[in-house]
């Protein structure tokens, strides 16, 4: 009787040991290495967002609230022009700033066919003076857009 | 002995190849960029009409970017904004670094 509720006593303890084991060995996905190590986790646009239409052609938020001059917003809408037409999804399109502690950069994570086109999910990052802020943002290019870039946001 | 100089001259001149300029980019160092000059008063008459020819080599900084681990290539590229009803062709120039990404080359952007 004795040594049943030994036996018992092991195997529960056994058990909560190994299911603590377990527990403890449950890790995240993370990449090691490639570009997109050096970009934070994008924002999830999340279905709703990613089925809307877009509705701006190029506006001021792209440059994420900062004030930046004229060079480095025509240093960061280059970046992102050329992320959507000239690169697969992955690489990033980065600017920086010789006069200041600014840069930008940009990377397409997901692409998708649509009716007429093709949309492109990008995440954009801008960093001025320590200060960083990142967007995930869609833009689509249909023939019903006059072949413009159609952006969300 | 005379068999022996031509000897030695026959191997130094299959040794000798063409000089390779512009390292890993291409043979040619240098193009010449032809520039159309008009100048007119305020009426519109044309005072002197020349064309001029520039040369503009560049294989040099690009050697150096890919030598230095900066840059594998350098190109410009195209995208047209819109802007009102019209669209505007815009340029700029994009390197890509030797780890995969691009760079915007600061200063190059240009309205075509």
């Amino acid at each position: 009787m004795v040594d049943m509720k030994l036996l018992k006593v092991i195997i529960i303890s056994s058990s909560i040991f190994l299911l603590a084991n377990c527990a403890s060995n449950i890790q995240t996905v993370r990449e090691t290495q490639g570009s997109f190590l050096n970009m934070p986790e994008p924002i999830s646009l999340g279905n709703g967002r990613l089925a809307e239409p877009g509705r701006f052609l190029w506006n001021q938020t792209q440059y994420l609230r900062f004030s930046l001059n004229d060079d480095e917003k025509k240093m960061h809408q280059s970046a992102v022009y050329h992320a959507l037409n000239n690169t697969p999804n992955g690489p990033t399109t980065e600017w920086h700033s010789r006069e200041r502690l600014t840069q930008g950069k940009v990377r397409v994570i997901h692409s998708f066919e649509v009716s007429n086109g093709y949309c492109r999910v990008y995440q954009a990052l801008i960093e001025v003076n320590g200060a960083t802020r990142h967007w995930t943002n869609k833009a689509c290019k249909r023939s019903t857009s006059g072949d413009n870039w159609v952006f969300l946001d | 002995m005379r068999i022996l100089f031509m000897a030695a001259l026959l191997v130094l001149a299959t040794q000798t190849q063409p000089a390779q300029a512009g390292g890993p980019w291409s043979n040619q160092y240098c193009n010449i960029k032809i520039i159309h000059i008009k100048i007119m008063d305020n009426r519109g008459n044309i005072i002197e009409e020349r064309t001029e020819e520039k040369v503009e080599c560049e294989d040099g900084v690009k050697d150096f970017l890919h030598g230095m681990g900066i840059a594998d290539s350098c190109q410009y590229f195209t995208w047209w904004l819109p802007l009102g009803q019209t669209r505007v062709e815009q340029r700029s120039i994009a390197c890509k670094r030797l780890d995969g990404g691009y760079e915007i080359v600061e200063g190059y952007h240009y309205i075509k």
